[in-house]
């Protein structure tokens, strides 16, 4: 299993996509800090928590940044995912490995392992890279003198629940496009249940339904804030309350539910479905 | 293990093998192959697999390589059963499945190097195999920008580098150039020198023959005939005899007529056609040439295998039965299903089953 996993892992890094992606979100990254720098220096008062962004006792620490920044690297997990599965689906490669180990499920499994922990590296570098690129525009346009131990702490552990779920999303791309044999399709699907289907349409209407569906978990864990739910409607004139579900460590565990409810369908399909 | 018509071990055993795809509720069930029972590859031998296209011979490969699942039936390859523990002989299958599979934008190393990865194959192994199919100076270009050649060769290579005892090989001259197709023929008959078993399908009848010791013909999912390639063609035969070009035709006939030998004329005027064993041609020169009748030319006529598939997967005249019953092979003999009666022209004979 171990030289299946390794094998499995040189094969992801071979993927231009697997280097071009997160190369061209580190690009992005960096552009936007490039516009943050030049609308702070000229006076937007809207990004003006940049400049005490490094200092503990600010009200805008690296960590509540980078949360929901970090949060949409998941969204890079699962095309990663969705298109590592997809390729070997579309380019009959699956046929091919299949001679090789026809255990398929040994082979999912090696798949998930060895591209999940290499998706959660790459996630950790880009929210290194975030946090870094934020230190030092802070450094420039505001102060670092506030940082001490503590804000390091609660960033490092921001960037590894950044890398768990996208790891976790990574073995949900892949797990959806063998289910719908289509990486397109899954990409597509995915984001659009994202954007418009959850975070939208269950999350307005049907709040209390939300607070148990992977997004807002997956959400809720990269923000490290509790899962909450709307009491009233973001529609009324009376307005509405924001009320505390479950923590961020619970919505960490209901995502890693989810992962596994899409792998074991994935993983049982798979075993029994005809490759040809 | 079973013992193949050619008295050897079978690798890959085939029993009431069935499988029936179906697309979507509404689409009407499709058989792909009907019952099909029969042994394939021995250590040492090329095993032609032959079919018209849709005959199945795709499906059959992916059953046995434990890629799809028989509807009934089963399949052993290695004595192991390929629908559940084909991952226990996979080291010792090499295989290719239609065309040639590989990562486009990967070079032909790397390709190969992550299938020497699964299974631990030291690197040293992708030069070698590079090598062997001629493609060591291409190795770091991209699998995209190779010919359809080269990408079949590379194919052939990622199946040769696990050295495996049984090389399947699915319509291997596909895209490759006359000098392509000679040294793919060098390279099979050096494999099944070394002691491997290899089974080829393909339509290229001309190269099976010239490359394979035993063949199975399939049609529409059913066997049609298996055995060694020779007792296939004597038994399948045909009209066979020596054709000789000569002046005087009529004078000719006489001639080997007043010796018991039925000759008739062909269509082409300077031709007759000495009905004998081809191996009577030196008589027929001498019967002629003491008669004062001397040969422009002289030809064997014998069936080739192009002419026995034609025959054997020639569809049923109208209103006839297409019933065939597919039955093992005996040793030593091929196994028709039903038995041909030996064709004086080629007749519409045999369709195997339905589907």
């Amino acid at each position: 299993m171990n030289r299946l996993v390794l094998a499995e892992t040189k094969r992801y890094w071979a993927r231009r996509i697997t280097r071009y992606f997160p190369a061209v979100l580190a690009v992005l990254i960096f552009g936007g800090m490039v516009i943050a720098f030049f609308v702070v220096r000229n006076g937007d008062s809207n990004f003006d928590f940049v400049r005490d962004i490094a200092r503990s006792d600010g009200p805008n620490r690296p960590v509540t940044v980078l949360g929901p920044i970090a949060s949409l690297l998941p969204v890079m997990a699962f095309v990663l995912g969705a298109s590592y599965i997809g390729a070997d689906l579309k380019s009959g490669v699956i046929e091919q490995l299949l001679t090789w180990e026809p255990r398929r499920n040994r082979l999912l499994a090696a798949r998930i392992i060895g591209g999940g922990l290499s998706t959660a590296l790459l996630a950790a570098i880009l929210a290194i890279w975030m946090v870094a690129l934020l230190y030092g525009l802070a450094a420039i346009v505001g102060t670092t003198g506030g940082t001490d131990a503590d804000l390091w702490i609660d960033t490092l552990v921001a960037i590894v629940r950044t890398g768990i779920a996208s790891m976790l999303f990574f073995a949900i791309g892949v797990a959806v496009t063998l289910l719908v044999s289509s990486s397109v399709g899954a990409i597509v699907g995915f984001v659009i249940y994202w954007f418009i289907g959850e975070n939208f349409l269950i999350s307005a209407f049907l709040p209390k339904v939300a607070v148990w569906l992977p997004i807002t978990n997956a959400t809720s864990f990269g923000n490290g804030q509790d899962v909450e739910y709307i009491d009233g409607s973001v529609f009324s004139e009376d307005g509405f309350d924001l009320i505390s579900h479950h923590s961020y460590e619970m919505a960490g565990v209901y995502l890693a539910l989810w992962t596994l409810l899409f792998v074991v369908a994935a993983g049982f399909w798979f075993s029994y479905r005809d490759v040809d | 293990m079973v013992i193949t018509s050619t008295g050897m071990n079978a690798i890959v055993e085939l029993q009431g093998l069935r499988k029936v795809y179906r697309r979507g509720r509404s689409a009407e069930p499709v058989v792909a192959i009907e019952r099909l029972s029969l042994q394939l590859g021995s250590p040492g031998t090329v095993h032609g697999f032959l079919g018209p296209n849709g005959s199945g011979k795709t499906t059959t490969i992916r059953c046995l390589l434990g890629l799809i699942r028989p509807t009934d039936g089963t399949v052993s390859v290695f004595g192991a059963d390929a629908t559940t523990k084909f991952h226990q002989v996979a080291s010792r299958v090499g295989a290719i499945v239609e065309n040639p599979k590989m990562f486009p934008h990967f070079t032909g190393r790397t390709n190969l190097s992550l299938l020497a990865d699964l299974q631990g194959i030291p690197k040293t192994e992708v030069d070698r195999m590079l090598e062997i199919v001629g493609l060591l100076d291409r190795g770091d270009d991209t699998f995209a920008s190779y010919s359809l050649g080269m990408k079949q060769r590379l194919a052939i290579a990622g199946a040769l580098l696990k050295n495996p005892d049984l090389l399947i090989l699915d319509e291997p001259a596909n895209g490759l150039d006359p000098a392509g197709i000679a040294e793919m023929r060098v390279l099979i008959r050096s494999i099944a020198a070394a002691g491997k078993a290899v089974i080829v399908s393909s339509h290229q009848l001309s190269e099976i023959e010239q490359i394979c010791d035993d063949i199975t013909i399939i049609s529409n999912g059913s066997l049609v005939v298996t055995g060694p390639l020779q007792k296939i063609r004597a038994d399948h035969a045909g009209r066979q005899g020596v054709i000789v070009a000569i002046a005087d035709r009529n004078a000719a006939i006489e001639t080997l007529r007043s010796s018991g030998i039925v000759a008739t004329p062909l269509p082409n005027e300077a031709e007759i056609m000495a009905e004998v064993e081809p191996s009577r041609a030196p008589e027929i020169t001498k019967m002629l040439s003491q008669a004062g009748q001397y040969l422009h030319g002289m030809r064997i006529q014998s069936a080739t295998l192009e002419d026995i598939f034609l025959e054997l997967t020639a569809p049923p005249p109208p209103g006839a039965s297409a019933t065939a019953v597919a039955t093992p092979p005996t040793a030593g003999s091929p196994t028709a299903a039903p038995p041909t009666a030996p064709p004086p022209v080629r007749p519409p004979t045999i369709e195997g089953g339905t589907r």
